[in-house]
């Protein structure tokens, strides 16, 4: 729950739960959350190196979903601004709007899984 | 934001993710199955203490032992999924954090969108309807990729993962092309 919070006070700090902000960093008028983002990937990155052989992690390979699974999500990811994370942290911020966004993604993942279930059934990995 | 990968990472020894413990969160499974991992930990646990303590006062055979230790997680090497309980605690976590943001900040209650997403949506019903609809895509999306932003975007091209940065590079390309197609369209940030 700690990182949680702390999570969510990050993603609103860099402006992550901004519509505006985000919007502009996809039509490239303002890098700076593309930056943010690149240079924690960029941190992480060594951080990750740094703990290699201390944690065993999983390897996430390409699998059928992953490419029709992006782009679906990249279509959500412009049109609500959101990511799953996002959408809670703007909960919590005090954009109620973001409920509707919640319960799209409730609706999404439960529909999914639904139809991983029965229809599709090949190894997706997963982030804990 | 890598701070936050890194030390969940460390403490919580698994790796970060959100679309992950929604899943998770909304799995009935899950929870069945958390339950049940408990009881049968508590179970065995409380038989294996008896049998030891029988063993070791095998003149004292009758008395019943409460034992007050927390029952040990099954160290079964990374375990991919974070438990029922604590995706849930994490998600509370997350909108606490937004919650802490916007007291620190005094931003205000917002219950209808406003600038580009009601200047192309509208800032009525078609705004909730779009949200709701985007929102749809966005779970099906990141469960059938199985990760998001974080997981994917965050920790896995962190990690150099071939589907990590396959599912980065088809998410963020196709949210750009959106936006400014959307942008194109009904005139957005230039």
């Amino acid at each position: 729950m700690g990182f949680g919070a702390l999570f969510g006070f990050v993603l609103c700090g860099v402006g992550f739960t901004d519509y505006d902000e985000f919007h502009k960093m996809l039509t490239f008028v303002d890098l700076r959350m593309f930056l943010a983002f690149c240079g924690s990937v960029a941190i992480s990155a060594v951080g990750y190196r740094a703990m290699r052989n201390i944690r065993r992690l999983p390897t996430r390979w390409i699998h059928k979903g992953t490419i029709p699974g992006g782009v679906l999500f990249g279509v959500g990811w412009a049109v609500t601004g959101a990511c799953p994370g996002v959408a809670f942290a703007q909960l919590g911020e005090g954009k109620l709007w973001a409920l509707a966004t919640l319960a799209g993604v409730a609706v999404g993942t439960l529909a999914y899984q639904l139809v991983h279930a029965r229809f599709l059934r090949f190894d997706r990995g997963s982030c804990g | 934001m890598s701070g936050t990968a890194l030390g969940y990472l460390l403490v919580v020894r698994r790796p970060f993710g959100i679309s992950g413990a929604v899943g998770t969160v909304l799995s009935r499974e899950a929870r069945v199955d958390e339950k049940q991992a408990e009881s049968i930990d508590d179970k065995a646990l409380e038989e294996a203490m008896l049998a030891a303590t029988r063993a070791a006062f095998p003149d004292e055979t009758s008395g019943s032992f409460a034992c007050d230790t927390a029952p040990a997680e099954p160290d079964s090497g990374l375990a991919q999924q974070l438990g029922w309980s604590r995706s849930l605690a994490f998600l509370v976590g997350l909108t606490l954090g937004g919650a802490v943001f916007s007291i620190v900040t005094h931003a205000t209650m917002e219950t209808v969108t406003t600038g580009f997403h009601a200047h192309f949506f509208g800032d009525g019903v078609t705004g909730y309807l779009a949200l709701l609809v985007g929102g749809i895509f966005v779970g099906a999306g990141t469960s059938m990729a199985g990760g998001c932003t974080s997981g994917h975007g965050l920790v896995g091209c962190a990690r150099l993962q071939p589907g990590s940065l396959v599912a980065t590079a088809s998410f963020f390309g196709t949210a750009i092309a959106v936006s400014l197609l959307l942008s194109f369209l009904l005139g957005g940030a230039r």
